[in-house]
């Protein structure tokens, strides 16, 4: 088997209770690399158009970083790939922790789960040993309380080195948004991969690895990867995030008029900076740091409330979406209720973007008069409600009251309220739009626009476009030929900014690596990822190829949903993005037109069709997707 | 000169670097079998390390009944001879930071061996909880 690669798929079918080992095959290797490449590919392969995300033909495909288990730097990566219950089309979904590590380590480098068990199960996989194992004393009960039981009952070594994706009561009731969350705190956040297991009554997926992995040239990938450490150690941004993790970001963003607070309304908000990545280490609630495998930057934060009404609350977070979500989204400046509400979302098993984000449009929708305070169970929802907004979180993970309507997502909720009220939906493509002000960022506006999986940062992430430090200059005058277009009020080259960028994104996805290695920061680039990749694998390829094939995952994913009859009339952003101007202004900079002239540019330089956004049969076959060209039947 | 891996266990954040690339220093291979191990605290947000200290009154040392665990005194360094080890455990029991593990296939153990005089643990920890300085 190629080196780095654990060699295996793990195939799962809980209908038949049947458990299967596969090689993982060169074709797959080749083309579609690894995590999530090969991921997307399988997916397509194993379902289609008339699969419902939350019935037994849906799938669950976890697949771990090619460099996952090494050492170089943030390469501990999982992704996953699920058709989503919010947006019925592709979905990716991804974390840190230690899980692909764990499943490097046991001997698999993608798990597959097929059909639905009729009663509630979890799989326990001790490397070759593989166990759909009863439930039933598990559902319900919170992640971390199912982390705990899973550590006291399995029998292994080092019980405490189990890493588990788990369900909350949120994915058990299959609420729309519910994530995956692992023991270590990471969440698979987006699109409902937990209702899709949920909907499987697959509890959690625990996993130890006994293993171990070789790679092709020892001596070169140790050095190669050691240099790397050295370089992404020496990063401003590494730094600062260690310091002040993703939060960090809050009250810069504040500053620049660009931190979404208000469901959208506004564009900054008096008092940042007591809810901060900084007020956490300041205000004492910030007790330690935790580092994802191989990590060099350690920007996951531990904290605890240790006095007052929420005193012996503890959670891994919050990260900059959840201080947003929960903060200045609707308007709250406790910086505790942020954290009871971060901690609530992780044991529940909810997205925190897309419930803050159904919370801030129930606000609104209660604010103007839309919805009644009796179809809101009587809830005193406004602006700044703190206790309010800590109830609605759980009702929308049990489900009960106004929680069933928006457990729907938010798309759905506006559509049964009506009266305008998709005007303050924040979501597109059925996705709650995350925590990024696109109209003062063009090429975050294109990339959220375009995203497969919906209005979210984790397609591409083009922070080189804010020009903010040297290495971000270089790169913009790399990929624009000038660092003038390091500007991110212009429409001008934001197509090819996108276009790098998701290529990038998409490398670091299928290695392992973290965005803040490349696309988020640039201390690594594609030189240096693709000289681990051969000196691991001993696979030799060039930048050129491995994007390449990134190009191809890119438009695979692009065509599984356009098999979903998705195309260019989806590809927008909420309406009051494309509608509503900010900061003053009186033009809208995401209007229908702004995107439209960026979208043209885009489909151009992927060769797609430009009135729908469809690939060519010749740029399918240039990428050798021939059979996909057939099977949505492009001429 | 004695220099020795400095430990900050409130530093460390749990990423496994040291580990994996101690595992990978002795092997040619990553795993988690290796001579330096982290342990979770999920509860508190906090780590503990365990890894040879070197010490100078070493109990693993006095416990060993073959010799096979020597202090090398230009060195400091605890320096462990598999020849001589019987893999009856007894250093492990004794060894305060429980920085010795058991390697079943061989029946014998395995400590720190600063990799030569250039510990790769501290070359990749990046908080600080692990640093190599000199001690003496
Ligand atoms: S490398 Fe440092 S921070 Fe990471 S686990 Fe080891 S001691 Fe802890």
């Amino acid at each position: 088997m190629t080196n780095a690669y654990a060699g295996n798929i793990l195939h799962v079918d809980l209908s038949k209770k049947k458990i299967w080992k596969e090689r993982l095959n060169e074709d797959l290797i080749n083309n579609y690399i690894g995590a999530r490449g090969i991921n997307a590919r399988l997916l397509w392969d194993n379902v289609n158009s008339d699969t419902d995300p939350l019935g037994p033909d849906n799938v669950m495909i976890f697949g771990a970083g090619v460099l996952s288990g090494t050492h170089a730097p943030c390469s501990g990566r999982l992704s996953a790939a699920f058709k989503s219950p919010a947006t019925k089309a592709y979905f990716k979904a991804s974390s840190g922790g230690y899980f692909a590590n764990e499943m490097k380590f046991a001997g698999y480098d993608h798990i597959i789960i097929y059909g639905k068990s009729d009663n509630p199960v979890y799989l326990w996989i001790d490397n070759h040993n593989v166990e759909i194992r009863d439930a039933s004393h598990l559902w319900g009960l919170t992640v971390t309380e199912t982390d705990e039981r899973l550590k006291s009952e399995l029998k292994v070594e080092r019980v405490e080195r189990v890493e588990s994706v788990i369900i909350g009561p949120a994915g058990e009731n299959k609420v729309k948004f519910a994530s995956l969350m692992t023991s270590s705190g990471s969440a698979l956040g987006r699109g409902g991969g937990g209702a899709v297991m949920g909907s499987k009554n697959l509890k959690a997926i625990a996993i130890y690895g006994k293993g171990s992995l070789s790679v092709y040239n020892p001596v070169k990938f140790n050095e190669i990867a050691l240099d790397a450490r050295k370089k992404l150690q020496g990063d401003f941004f590494a730094q600062f995030l260690g310091a002040y993790g993703t939060g960090g970001f809050f009250e810069g963003m504040n500053a620049a008029g660009s931190l979404p607070s208000y469901n959208f309304i506004k564009a900054s908000v008096e008092g940042a900076e007591n809810i901060s990545g900084q007020a956490l280490v300041s205000k004492g609630y910030l007790k330690g740091r935790s580092g994802c495998a191989s990590c060099s930057i350690h920007c996951h934060r531990f904290c605890t409330i240790d006095e007052g009404k929420y005193a012996g609350t503890y959670t891994l977070g919050p990260e900059l979406e959840t201080l947003s979500s929960f903060g200045n989204g609707p308007g709250i400046g406790n910086l505790e209720v942020i954290i009871k509400a971060g901690q609530l979302c992780n044991d529940y098993g909810l997205d925190t973007i897309s419930t803050g984000s159904a919370i801030q449009w129930a606000i609104e929708s209660v604010e103007r008069n839309v919805m009644t305070k009796e179809q809101v169970d009587g809830l005193e929802l406004k602006w700044g409600a703190e206790e309010a907004v800590l109830e609605l979180i759980q009702k929308i993970a049990l489900r009960e009251g106004i929680g069933n309507l928006l457990a729907e997502g938010t798309k759905f909720a506006s559509e049964k309220i009506g009266k305008d009220s998709y005007k303050w939906a924040i979501q597109s493509k059925g996705l709650e739009q995350s925590r990024c002000e696109t109209r003062s960022s063009m090429a975050y506006a294109l990339a959220f626009s375009i995203s497969s999986r919906g209005p979210d940062h984790l397609h591409s992430q083009c922070m080189a476009e804010f020009g903010m430090y040297p290495e971000a200059l270089a790169l913009i005058k790399r990929i624009t030929g000038d660092e003038k277009y390091a500007n991110p009020a212009l429409t001008e080259k934001r197509a090819e900014i996108v276009r790098w960028h998701e290529d990038n994104f998409a490398l670091a996805d299928c290695l392992g690596f973290c965005a803040f290695t490349n696309t988020a920061a640039n201390a690594l680039l594609e030189q240096e990822m693709t000289d681990m990749y051969n000196t691991a694998t001993g696979i030799k390829v060039t930048p050129e190829e491995l994007l390449l094939a990134c190009r191809r995952i890119i438009t695979l994913e692009r065509c599984f949903n356009i098999r979903e009859g998705l195309n260019r009339k989806d590809d927008k952003l909420p309406y009051r993005l494309m509608n509503e101007p900010i900061n003053g202004s009186d033009i809208c900079t995401n209007s229908p037109e702004i995107l439209n002239e960026m979208l043209d540019r885009y489909f151009e330089l992927h060769e797609w069709e430009v009135t729908k956004g469809c690939p060519t049969r010749a740029t399918m076959e240039k990428l050798g997707l021939n059979d996909v060209a057939d099977e949505l039947d492009i001429q | 000169m004695i220099k020795s891996i400095l430990v900050d266990s409130n530093k460390c954040t749990g990423c496994l670097s040291c580990v994996l690339s101690c595992s990978f220093a002795h092997t040619n291979k990553f795993s988690m079998q290796s001579r330096i191990n982290i342990k979770k605290i999920k509860r508190e947000g906090r780590c503990e390390i365990y890894v040879c200290r070197q010490c100078n009154d070493a109990q693993c040392i006095s416990v060993c009944p073959t010799g096979a665990l020597k202090k090398d005194s230009v060195s400091g360094e605890v320096v462990f001879d598999s020849e001589n080890c019987i893999g009856c455990k007894l250093c492990i029991s004794a060894c305060p930071y429980n920085a010795i593990t058991f390697l079943d296939e061989k029946n014998i153990i395995e400590k720190c061996d600063l990799c030569g005089g250039d510990p790769i643990c501290a070359k990749v920890c990046t908080t600080g909880a692990l640093t190599f300085i000199e001690t003496e």
